[in-house]
């Protein structure tokens, strides 16, 4: 028994000195790599798209915005050696990452690696709490919870927006003539009644009264069938966001949320999917079914996406002209980063505005403000470079909409007052 | 008489349908992961080894170098460590060094094979923040002040979760091999006056295809393990190559890739995790067909 003792001292012994020496050997080379100087690799934007872009937001810009907003064109400071960053969450914004960072990596000289993995909303706001991954990003802000605990924790971080997306509201009547009728037209309350199970057959007076009137007597009595997420989404809580801010009594029995119980459930005519490509595939496979997915599976599926009443009464697509008009009416403000942002998202949900298209929300990324030396520098100068020229046509993917610059701008003020 | 025949041909033909039926799924895998991986990888064989990861839902193809070449890591590191616990121990065991702890260890081993491996790789993660707590307080204790970090994920973890995996698969064969050493040749080798290490030794080269054989279910069974991975080497999709960044980042493995990219929505993805699935079949059947080989001229 003794012997065993002093082997297992020995070894727990053995496994701390290897753990220091590994922690100091990986801090102190860190600290050499710190980018030596600013050098100038502009990377500079064909004009044709800097004047598209000032184009489509020269509307907005008022003077205290615009000394916010920096240019377009960012100087990347050097780094001399490499440098590996670590984050992960928000399955939506996977591909606009990984192209932002295979350009980054290449804008370094293959300096800065950002190894970003797609582990869902939830999962990133809780690596990024435990400190497991360098960052964390997620289609919501912290939550109540998270928060707390992070606030409780004593370390600093921010939060703050990177890329905007909306959601789409899909359908499948066999009927409905796209050609002749244009989109369907639905409204949050006539959604949310249907979700609750209020609205039983397509036919309903409230969903015909909203149709031009030629169009009113081709919906077909048949009983409508609602798709969901059936695992814990950003896209649902979006959706739920808009249903809880259009009609009081879904606000009152379901609120909104990652995931919530879906009363449409209980009467039989609810169907789940997991992930967006489950909820396309149901709608586009059950006949007089309704759901809500990201635009880019849609329009990939070929599924007729319904225009949506906007507050000011006009029905609008979620085109990228819409959903840009709802971030410029959302908040302008952005809270201080270390306060609860639970109001940001519902700011762009249900916006005022001709134009606005009413389900519009932004990916956010959490990070420690006390990261090493190295790794800071390397993940200030990514999203600083992320939140100007990552911002333009250039590197925006299809189905991803640009930070209005106002939200940009104070993103990166966040950035570069609080990661000194 | 005719009647008897009659029943027992038709049982014999019942029989071989039947196998035949349960072969069915595994021809079917591995005919579709053959057809599929090579449609893939023959589009860019050399990239496909070798670059990194595309752009999820792009035209390009890129490559899962980082994944092999991670599996390749995490597979040496785990080895390095499993194999000579996994012998020494059956050594231990079988050599009688200790008449209690003996039948002790070889009982626990072989309840080991039995933990789910996802209970090993959170245990490991559990572990290292167990020790980062510790350090903590030792900090704090001799008043030294700052906080000390361990890196979560990283490729040691991961390979000592693959090590905890694989120990029971080499310890079983070794000992079997050991347990198996003709009582005549074992008195042979003490009579020449040894120690019971150098016994030990001469001994373990009498049982070296036994061993190979051992190592080569060890190393195909941890290439096939995802769960112990994922919270303990994460995945990464790029090649991190300055020195000790290699140790203190997570590491890409073929099997975490295939659990992501099989399940995401982009094309381009899911052709590599056929890719990676039709790599990894074929080095299992490799070193499948040399453990046989080995087992087959013992």
């Amino acid at each position: 028994m003794q012997i065993d003792k002093t082997s297992l001292t020995l070894f727990i012994v053995i496994l701390i000195i290897v753990g220091v020496i590994a922690y100091y050997v990986g801090a102190s080379s860190g600290g050499i790599s710190a980018p030596s100087k600013v050098e100038t690799i502009t990377i500079s934007i064909p004009t044709t798209i800097t004047t598209l872009i000032t184009y489509t937001y020269t509307g907005v810009m008022t003077t205290s915005a615009m000394s916010a907003t920096p240019s377009f064109t960012y100087t990347i400071p050097q780094f001399t050696t490499q440098v590996t960053l670590n984050g992960g969450g928000s399955s939506f914004v996977n591909p606009q990452m990984q192209s932002w960072i295979s350009v980054f990596k290449d804008l370094t000289k293959g300096m800065v690696i950002i190894n970003y993995q797609s582990i869902g909303s939830g999962a990133g706001q809780k690596s990024f709490l435990e400190g497991s991954l360098d960052f964390g990003a997620s289609d919501i802000p912290l939550t109540k919870d998270n928060y707390e605990k992070v606030k409780a924790s004593g370390r600093g971080f921010i939060q703050f927006p990177v890329i905007g997306g909306s959601v789409a509201v899909v359908y499948n009547i066999p009927e409905w003539d796209n050609q002749r009728c244009g989109p369907l037209r639905l409204s949050g309350e006539v959604v949310a009644k249907i979700y609750l199970g209020e609205i039983e057959y397509w036919d309903d007076p409230e969903i015909r009264s909203l149709q031009t009137p030629e169009c009113q007597n081709i919906l077909p009595h048949q009983k409508i069938i609602g798709a969901h997420r059936s695992d814990g989404s950003g896209t649902t809580a979006l959706f739920t966001m808009w249903l809880s801010k259009t009609y009081s009594k879904w606000n009152q029995t379901v609120g909104y949320g990652l995931v919530v119980n879906w009363p449409i459930d209980q009467t039989g005519r609810g169907v789940g999917g997991k992930g967006n490509e489950g909820v396309t595939a149901a709608v586009k496979s059950t006949k007089y079914s309704i759901g809500y997915v990201e635009p880019a599976y849609a329009v990939k599926e070929g599924l007729p996406i319904a225009a949506l009443r906007n507050k000011d009464g006009n029905f609008v697509l979620p085109t990228n002209e819409n959903v840009i008009e709802a971030f410029k009416r959302g908040a302008k403000e952005l809270p201080p980063p270390d306060q609860y942002w639970g109001d940001v998202p519902l700011s762009f949900i249900y916006q005022d505005g001709p134009k606005a298209y009413p389900i519009a929300g932004v990916v956010f990324v959490f990070v420690y403000t006390d990261l090493p030396k190295d790794k800071r520098d390397a993940f200030k100068a990514f999203f600083i470079w992320v939140l100007t020229e990552g911002q333009s046509s250039r590197y925006v993917l299809s189905g991803y909409i640009p930070l209005p610059p106002e939200l940009a701008g104070k993103a990166i003020e966040y950035i570069n007052t609080y990661m000194k | 008489m005719d009647l008897r025949r009659l029943k027992s041909d038709l049982m014999i033909t019942g029989i071989i349908i039947i196998s035949l039926l349960g072969m069915i799924p595994l021809i079917h895998i591995f005919l579709t992961v053959a057809w599929r991986g090579i449609n893939v990888i023959a589009r860019d064989p050399l990239g496909v080894l070798f670059k990194e990861p595309p752009i999820p839902g792009s035209e390009e193809l890129g490559g899962i170098g980082p994944h092999v070449l991670g599996s390749l890591i995490l597979i040496s590191i785990a080895s390095l460590i499993g194999i000579p616990i996994s012998i020494l121990s059956a050594i231990y065991t079988v050599e009688g060094m200790s008449k209690r702890l003996g039948p002790l260890t070889s009982l626990l081993v072989r309840i080991m094979i039995e933990f789910p491996t996802i209970v090993i790789g959170l245990s490991v993660y559990g572990a290292v923040l167990l020790i980062e707590e510790f350090i903590n307080d030792l900090v704090k204790i001799f008043g030294l002040g700052g906080h000390i970090y361990i890196p979560r994920f990283n490729p040691i973890t991961g390979a000592i979760a693959l090590a905890i995996v694989m120990i029971p698969y080499v310890y079983t064969q070794s000992e079997d091999g050991f347990k198996n050493i003709p009582h005549h040749i074992r008195e042979a080798v003490y009579s020449l006056g040894f120690s019971r290490i150098r016994a030990s030794i001469v001994l373990s080269s009498y049982v070296k295809s036994a061993l190979l054989s051992g190592i080569m279910i060890g190393v195909s069974k941890i290439l096939s393990e995802t769960a112990p991975l994922l919270f303990t080497a994460f995945g990464n999709d790029h090649y991190v190559t300055r020195f000790p960044d290699v140790f203190l980042n997570p590491i890409g493995s073929m099997t975490l890739w295939i659990y992501k990219a099989g399940l995401s929505p982009y094309d381009n993805w899911i052709d590599l995790a056929w890719a990676a699935a039709f790599i990894l079949l074929m080095i299992i059947l490799v070193l499948f067909v040399i453990s046989r080989y080995i087992i087959y001229k013992r």
